[in-house]
């Protein structure tokens, strides 16, 4: 448990992961902020202080992959750490190959287990 | 009798006056005024004659009384001159019966000076014989008194004696008076000799001298054709069979030549026993060679007339007959009438019944004769016609007539004429008509050449044929001069063989006329014997049509030929019962014969062909005989050697010119290459479409496996969070539900990732290695999970070349591997690995049916099971296929081996058999440096200097991604989804452009065309084309492909490198623009 109850945003479209990763993290002890679209993932980072972000890489509306080149770009030092279920996308590009070359600092490829979840949060907010 | 009382008158008298009488007798009357002259002047000599002269001579007046009375008459009658004078002679001194008569006779000679003669027998006193006297008298006028006087000389002819008495008393004066006489007088004693001749015989006989002739015998003067009638005649006067000798006998005189003489003689008796012959010979010659040459003339006539051909005629027209003379008996017909008519001459001669040539005339024919003959009576006379006659034998004949009709001075009307036979000359004029016309009328040239080379004879079509003029201007020329140059030593030749062999021969002949045309020519010619010529005669056929179709047709077969021979498709004829007539060289190769040998001709069809196409061959035939061809069909024949060749047959019916079936023609296509080539393809498409297959199934697992990740993260999630929240002391079965939920999500998300290793999404840590460490880890790591019962054996060679894999992937693959290999083997036997280094040619891959080529390494898994079923192994690589039991196998085992595999761009080969199956995962070897660690993942490695480069894929996803990616590298990009409005960007060549990156598979334009179409305004441009497997690319040498899924850091790097030579690229000149205005550099 961190002294400080650090505050991760997730963005996922998916509501019924969305409310899995927010009960998760809380239960690592993390405040948690959700979007479930880049949009919203750019108002809440506008509207509240943000230690680190958990956000998937394909979504409908405002990409994943535009939502952390754009961080990286803003907010170097923000720890990102980019989810993907290899889909159709990954027939062509390696996605999460192309998250760590744009700068997330971490990848977690789904479905990945709670303590997978724990220790990659913990590790990208170590690091800051 | 005449000449002996001349004789003897000349004798007794030995006066002038008897030789003067006898001129005048001899010279008539012309020379009376001469003689009268002479008369007088001999007045006195006459009265001496008269006086001496032994001759009874007196001179009577005009009415017969006595003026004068020699001496020799008074001694006759016994009265002197004085009693006789004035006493009228016949009545006193002729005897009396014959007084009055011979007076009569006197008085009818008194107007003429002609001497005549009559003799009258003169009583003598006593016994006395009465004296036979021959008296010759002549009238003649006295000049003096100018009155008319008989002198009358009388000879007494019965006392013979006395006169040569006489002669020999008075031989001189008789050798004066003979030799005088302007007669030829000759003497001639009983054996034939010349005693004595007269200067006029000598000049006769062409003599000199009368004695000159003298003893000659009389013979060697006549011609030897008139000795023998002489001599008889001679006889018969010695025999007193005759009087007097005459004869006209052809003489020779001395100098050889022939003269008639007129020989008149008597046998005169000089003395007893002693007779002679004295001849008189007048100069008949001119008259008889006159007369010679008359009969001469005549026997000419004669003979001509016998030996004329056809008959001549003389017919005498009585008036108001029928004007046809003919109708008449002839005054004179030939003997030739006998060969025109069959009958003979006698019987159109004959008195009573003559036949009457007029009769044979042909009725028709009849009114044509007449006409003439009256046109002839009309005319000149002159008439010619022509008509036939009936020929007892040879039935008819043609008669040309020609004659001329004339009037005799008693106004009859004759006829001379000549018929004739003219049938064969108008046979022959017919036939030469008819051959005329044929000759002329006919195409046929005819040539008749004498030996000597000279045309005697040609036609029109002769001259045509050889372009040689007209007929005019051919015959009677040598033949040789005729032609056109350069055929005279052909021409000799052939007539020379056609002279010497005789026979009918035949030649051809090609001859280039004047004109330059060639014409063929078919000569048949043949030697004849006209007379004493010999003729070769020809007869020419112009065959230049039949000989160019000739030559057409070879060429024809030529070409038929060459195409037949050197065709490389098999041609056969084949007789609609099924047998090979005629088969080509090509189809003798296809069977395995010699190209020449004739193994085929004669066979069925059915014996070379397998026995299973023998039903296709049924229905092509029955189409073919139904239709005259039939479609092109495949069926396999039978080699020499036994094997079968696959062939492609097209057939057709052919017929002979009358549309009649006569054989069937066969083309025969050796297909062997294309169906290999079929094989390959449907191989291929095979391939391609197992690839296309596993590419679908590989978009459907990644499709659903984003979803079904997100599924299973909160499944697996909650189920994680909730057993963290059971109580230690809860209840045991909630615990067991949940690890239940976990192990399930833990299964359903294995799954998920094998379906996603088979369609090779996602990770790709592939690097450039030696394996063999790699399968001694993974072998290694395997053995405990196999049973006791199964031994593992692994063969690795040492110093394996590179290869490029992904470490996980192939501990994969060979896991997979041999787990099959322990199922298949029922846990029982030996489970062998190998590692080595394999040559792949001609090896296809079991799964995507690709030909491999080249060295390759090899990692093969074999088992000692019941191999494969042959209908599953087409399937063993589908997603999901097992032969395992139900909940045994994923079927994704061998799913995956065919991913990976692929993946690193290697290939699997599958060999089953009873004794097991062996699985052969073949990779690529790489000639780079090992690999040590991962490619630089950040993109600092290859960061962009802002150059714009245009990205294009068909999936925004992607699209974004890439772009996204791009510009964290420092890149300005432009990102297109659609392929044709980025066509139209890069033809904005304003757009400064520094690279394209683009998809291959596309809707609308593809990567290629795109990157084409790119280079066509932008012709440095680098592109990199991203591309799945199982796409196609028809791409030019060094275009950079990137295989997907597309590894950042590769990507980054390729075009970093990419940028950079075409900025090497840039810096030289491009080709064309080097110097792009001359002018302007000049200036």
């Amino acid at each position: 448990m961190t002294p400080v109850q650090a505050c991760v945003l997730i963005v996922e479209d998916d509501p019924m992961l969305r409310r899995y990763l927010e009960e998760a993290l809380h239960e690592c002890g993390y405040e948690i902020i959700a979007a479930s679209n880049g949009e919203e993932a750019e108002r809440a980072l506008h509207e509240h202080h943000v230690d680190a972000v958990l956000t998937d890489v394909l979504m409908p509306e405002q990409d994943g992959v535009r939502l952390i080149a754009e961080l990286k770009r803003q907010q170097p030092d923000l720890p990102v750490v980019a989810m993907s279920g290899r889909g159709r996308v990954d027939l062509s590009i390696d996605s999460l190959g192309l998250m760590k070359a744009l700068g997330a600092d971490a990848t977690l490829e789904k479905p990945f287990a709670f303590a997978e979840l724990e220790r990659t949060m913990a590790f990208v907010l170590s690091r800051h | 009798m005449s000449l002996t009382l001349l004789l003897v008158s000349l004798l007794v008298a030995k006066t002038i006056v008897i030789g003067l009488l006898l001129r005048i007798w001899q010279q008539g009357r012309t020379q009376q005024a001469t003689l009268s002259v002479q008369l007088e002047a001999s007045e006195a000599q006459y009265r001496q004659v008269m006086a001496v002269a032994d001759l009874a001579m007196t001179v009577l007046d005009e009415s017969c009384h006595v003026v004068d009375w020699n001496p020799a008459l008074e001694k006759l009658y016994g009265r002197s001159r004085a009693e006789a004078l004035g006493q009228q002679f016949f009545l006193n001194y002729a005897p009396p019966r014959e007084g009055a008569a011979l007076a009569a006779r006197v008085m009818a000679m008194r107007a003429t000076d002609e001497v005549f003669e009559f003799t009258f027998a003169i009583p003598q006193t006593g016994n006395a014989a009465p004296r036979q006297m021959c008296w010759r008298a002549r009238h003649f006028t006295d000049a003096r008194d100018n009155r008319r006087y008989l002198s009358m000389i009388g000879n007494d002819v019965t006392a013979l004696e006395s006169v040569l008495e006489l002669l020999a008393g008075s031989d001189t004066r008789f050798r004066t008076m003979f030799e005088s006489v302007p007669v030829a007088l000759a003497l001639i004693d009983s054996a034939g000799h010349l005693r004595m001749v007269n200067s006029e015989c000598a000049a006769f006989f062409g003599f000199d001298a009368p004695e000159q002739m003298v003893a000659l015998n009389v013979q060697e003067l006549i011609h030897p054709d008139d000795q023998h009638a002489s001599a008889l005649a001679l006889a018969s006067l010695q025999t007193r069979a005759e009087k007097l000798y005459q004869m006209e006998t052809c003489y020779l005189r001395r100098d050889g030549v022939a003269r008639w003489g007129n020989a008149r003689g008597v046998l005169v008796e000089m003395a007893p026993g002693e007779s002679y012959f004295l001849a008189q010979i007048s100069d008949v010659h001119e008259r008889k060679q006159t007369e010679r040459a008359l009969m001469e003339s005549e026997r000419r006539l004669t003979t001509l007339i016998a030996n004329l051909s056809g008959a001549v005629y003389r017919y005498e027209l009585s008036s108001g007959n029928s004007v046809l003379h003919h109708d008449f008996s002839p005054e004179f017909l030939s003997d030739g009438v006998e060969a025109l008519t069959g009958q003979s001459r006698a019987q159109f001669m004959h008195h009573d019944k003559p036949h009457v040539l007029g009769q044979l005339i042909f009725a028709e024919d009849r009114a044509l004769v007449i006409k003439a003959l009256s046109d002839a009576m009309a005319g000149d006379g002159r008439f010619q016609t022509i008509y036939r006659l009936h020929h007892g034998l040879a039935g008819m004949r043609w008669i040309a007539e020609h004659g001329l009709v004339w009037q005799r001075l008693d106004g009859s009307w004759t006829v001379d004429g000549h018929l004739t036979d003219i049938t064969n000359e108008r046979q022959a004029r017919e036939a030469e008509q008819v051959y005329r016309a044929l000759v002329a009328d006919t195409h046929t040239g005819f040539l008749c050449l004498h030996a000597s080379g000279r045309v005697l004879d040609v036609n029109e079509p002769f001259c045509s044929m050889l372009g040689l003029g007209t007929r005019d201007q051919v015959c009677g020329r040598a033949l040789e001069l005729v032609l056109a140059p350069g055929h005279a030593d052909d021409v000799r030749q052939f007539m020379q063989r056609v002279l010497g062999e005789g026979g009918l021969h035949d030649v051809e002949f090609a001859y280039t006329r004047a004109d330059g045309v060639r014409v063929y020519l078919l000569v048949n010619a043949v030697a004849t014997q006209d007379g004493e010529n010999r003729l070769v005669k020809c007869l020419l056929v112009d065959i230049s049509r039949a000989k160019r179709a000739e030559r057409a047709r070879r060429e024809s077969e030529i070409r038929y030929r060459s195409l037949f021979d050197t065709n490389i498709n098999g041609i056969c004829f084949i007789s609609l019962d099924g047998h090979i007539e005629a088969a080509n060289p090509a189809l003798n190769r296809l069977l395995g014969h010699a190209d020449t040998e004739h193994a085929l001709l004669g066979r069925n069809l059915h014996e070379i062909t397998a026995p299973a196409s023998h039903e296709l061959d049924a229905t092509a035939r029955e189409q073919i005989m139904m239709r005259g061809w039939c479609d092109s069909y495949r069926k396999e024949l039978e080699c020499a050697n036994g094997q079968h060749v696959p062939v492609s047959i097209q057939a057709w019916l052919v017929r002979d010119a009358d549309e009649v079936p006569q054989r069937i023609m066969c083309v025969v296509r050796d297909i062997t290459e294309i169906t290999r080539m079929e094989t390959e393809r449907d191989d291929l498409q095979r391939g391609l479409r197992q690839a296309q297959k596993m590419e679908a199934v590989g978009q459907l697992a990644g499709g659903i496996a984003h979803d079904f990740n997100n599924i299973l993260a909160s499944i697996l999630g909650y189920a994680e969070l909730a057993t963290r929240r059971m109580p230690l002391d809860g209840d045991e079965k909630v615990a067991t539900y949940l690890g239940e939920i976990h192990a399930a999500g833990t299964r359903a998300r294995d799954l998920i990732r094998q379906l996603l290793l088979f369609s090779r999404a996602g990770r790709n840590d592939s690097r450039v290695q030696n394996i063999t460490p790699l399968v001694q880890d993974t072998a290694r790591m395997l053995r405990p999970t196999l049973p006791a019962t199964l031994s593992l054996r692994t063969f690795v060679s040492q110093a394996l070349p590179l290869v490029r894999v992904d470490a996980v992937g192939l501990q994969q693959v060979v896991m997979n591997l041999v787990i099959n290999a322990r199922d298949a083997s029922d846990h029982h036997g030996e489970v062998k690995i190998l590692a080595r280094l394999a040559d792949t040619q001609g090896l296809r891959c079991a799964s995507c049916h690709a030909l491999m080529t080249g060295h390759h390494v090899e990692i093969a898994v074999s088992d000692q099971g019941s191999g494969i079923a042959h209908g599953v192994l087409e399937r063993i690589f589908d997603p999901f296929f097992t032969t395992k039991p139900v909940g045994q196998g994923t079927g994704m085992g061998l799913s995956v081996v065919h991913g990976v595999v692929h993946e690193m761009g290697g290939h699997v080969v599958v060999s089953s058999n009873r004794t097991g199956s062996t699985f052969r995962v073949l990779l690529p070897v790489e000639d780079e440096a090992p690999e040590v660690g991962v490619l630089p993942a950040s993109v600092d490695a290859a960061s962009g200097r802002g150059e714009v480069i245009m990205v294009v894929d068909d999936d925004p996803a992607v699209a974004n991604m890439l772009g996204e990616l791009l510009r964290a590298a420092g890149y300005e990009v432009l990102v297109f989804t659609d392929s044709t409005r980025a066509a139209m960007q890069l033809e904005d060549i304003a757009t400064p452009i520094a690279a394209l990156i683009s998809d291959q598979v596309m809707p609308g334009l593809e990567g290629g065309e795109l990157m084409h179409l790119a280079r066509r305004y932008r012709p440095a441009l680098p592109v990199i084309l991203l591309s799945a497997q199982s796409e196609l690319l028809p791409m030019s040498e060094g275009d950079p492909v990137l295989a997907k899924p597309v590894q950042s850091a590769e990507l980054l790097q390729a075009l970093r490198k990419n940028l950079q030579q075409s900025l090497w690229h840039a810096d030289q000149p491009a080709p064309g623009t080097e110097f792009p205005d001359t002018e302007y550099l000049e200036s």
